[in-house]
């Protein structure tokens, strides 16, 4: 349902995606994960036909974007990040305008319009203008334009983002709901969302493909290392030093001096669910080695982190 | 012609909601009935000839129509709503004639308003019919020529407030090449090519209730090259 083949898209100088291939099959929700700035949005754009790509392929719905970006649009619901909507327009209005767009009339249309409404659980507020609705009901308004003449291919970039817990829970069940019958393509990077929405995965970053699997697949790939950090009172630099080749458990990533006097701030990654017996290990160490243990406790991998050490860029060390 | 005309309506729908639109038919109406009345002093020329009204409007527009437009591409950018334009099966052709006529429609009510001076003047003298109708047409024709230039400022610029003056200052400049041969010496090539680049000049015969096929062509010409050229630098941004 969609085939992007080494798709690249610059800027200027600025390279926001730099030969990313995948393949989505028809049905399913696919989720792109990744940072700020991973180039998500380009991604979205280039299968929305907002924009034409540098170099590389794209097709939706056996429709190649560069060719006939017209054929693409209509083959696909596109929800823009933010949900931007024109401030002095009802969602009436608004949906009354995609309505003709799609070239739907009639009762067709009335009918397309309602069942979008309602799908996207804008409904009750069709008549407000835009400029007065929150944040969480600009997003269905926006999600009922996608939903508009039941395009087989929905592309939604971070359909949640700025959404209540609430509606947060709403959105996901509509979007797996959608992703039965649909092929749906979004954006997050938040890692909890992708696990709970998504058939499959795929991890952007810098540009490039990082990863990609099922959500399990996905969560045993991140979940390799647990990163432990103790504040340790020692006599000095060089013992420290030398102690730490004793640590029985774990491995140490390095040190450095911590805020109180003559205390270290060590870091010690250790295997995916090995944080607890690292933790005793740390402490019998160091009270065997004569040491004041002042803190210690679990850091948790930042998503950043784990992009990084995905793609293998400033492995944590030092 | 469907998909144009579903611009054309949200264009006309947001123009109705907002208050550029009328700000600029109570401008248009007031100043142009000001300068007929008070400064041109309409009654104490002793002479019924509407030709002072029609000769400030290619400089009152080149300041009013800038504010049609300007909202234009520049708006849609800023607020992102550019991009659910840009992604729904609308060729980008059926974009800039939906909004280009929006901007038309709304001037056309604000000229419709305007009647009501003739109207109202035709009891003090006699004027021809034929000749009004050729100063009218020529109004449009400066309106959509103005409109269109907008209209492609507007999609090169970042913000509206920059679209206005980019567009303003560019109207006024055009329409006033034709005063610059007059004002210093110039080899005559060049104080020709002023004169004829002048919309004002162009203008200058529709006022006089002449239709000039070559007029028409000049606003022709120039309304559907602003627009072409809309067309192309919106292709160009999707791909630039």
């Amino acid at each position: 349902m969609i085939e992007v083949q080494d798709l690249r898209k610059s800027y200027g100088s600025f390279e926001a995606v730099r030969g990313v291939s995948f393949e989505a099959a028809p049905g399913g929700v696919v989720g792109i994960l990744g940072p700020n700035g991973a180039g998500k949005t380009t991604i979205l754009r280039i299968l929305a036909g907002y924009h034409g790509p540098t170099s590389g392929r794209a097709r939706v719905a056996g429709v190649d974007a560069a060719e006939n970006p017209r054929e693409l649009k209509r083959r696909v619901g596109y929800l823009p990040e933010n949900a931007p909507l024109y401030p002095d327009l009802s969602a009436a209005e608004h949906l009354d305008f995609v309505a003709d767009a799609r070239g739907l009339r009639g009762a067709a249309k009335s009918s397309a319009v309602r069942t979008a409404a309602e799908l996207a659980g804008a409904g009750e507020i069709l008549d407000i203008p835009a400029e007065r609705l929150s944040k969480g009901w600009r997003q269905r308004v926006g999600l009922a334009m996608a939903l508009l003449g039941d395009p087989p291919v929905l592309i939604l970039d971070e359909p949640t983002a700025g959404l209540d817990p609430n509606q947060i829970r709403q959105a996901r069940t509509l979007i797996r709901d959608l992703g039965r019958e649909r092929t749906v393509l979004l954006s997050t990077h938040i890692l909890g969302e992708a696990e709970a929405l998504c058939s499959e995965i795929l991890i952007l970053n810098r540009g490039l493909l990082a990863g990609r699997g099922s959500p399990e697949g996905i969560a045993e790939t991140l979940a390799v290392q647990d990163r432990l950090e103790a504040v340790i009172r020692a006599p000095g630099e060089r013992v420290l030093e030398s102690a730490l080749a004793r640590l029985g458990s774990g491995s140490p990533e390095g040190f450095q001096a911590a805020e109180a006097p003559g205390a270290w701030r060590v870091r010690i990654v250790c295997p995916a669910g090995s944080s607890d017996r690292t933790a005793e290990a740390v402490s019998d160490w160091a009270a065997a080695e004569g040491f004041k243990l002042l803190e210690l406790r679990r850091d948790r991998l930042s998503m950043e982190d784990i992009f990084a050490r995905l793609t293998g860029e400033g492995e944590a060390g030092g | 012609m469907r998909p144009t005309i579903a611009v054309f309506r949200r264009e006309l729908r947001s123009a109705l909601n907002t208050a550029p639109a009328y700000i600029f038919t109570a401008l248009f109406l007031a100043v142009s009935a000001a300068w007929l009345f008070l400064v041109r002093g309409f009654f104490s020329r002793g002479e019924a000839s509407l030709r002072p009204y029609f000769e400030v409007m290619p400089a009152l527009l080149a300041v009013l129509v800038p504010a049609l437009t300007l909202r234009s591409w520049a708006e849609e950018k800023r607020a992102g709503t550019y991009e659910l334009l840009a992604t729904l099966p609308f060729r980008p052709g059926d974009l800039v004639a939906g909004k280009f006529l929006a901007v038309l429609a709304v001037f056309g009510s604000a000229l419709a308003l305007s009647l009501a001076v003739p109207l109202s003047l035709a009891r003090f003298g006699d004027f021809d019919p034929g000749v009004l109708a050729t100063e009218y047409l020529g109004v449009l024709a400066l309106a959509s020529t103005f409109a269109a230039l907008g209209q492609y400022v507007s999609a090169r610029s970042r913000t509206s407030g920059g679209a206005f003056l980019a567009t303003a200052a560019l109207l006024l400049s055009l329409s006033a090449s034709h005063r610059i041969p007059s004002l210093f010496r110039l080899p005559s090539l060049l104080s020709r090519t002023l004169v004829w680049v002048s919309p004002a000049s162009h203008f200058e015969s529709f006022a006089r209730g002449v239709l000039d096929s070559r007029d028409l062509a000049y606003f022709s010409f120039l309304t559907a090259g602003a627009l072409y050229l809309t067309v192309k630098s919106l292709v160009r941004e999707a791909w630039r």
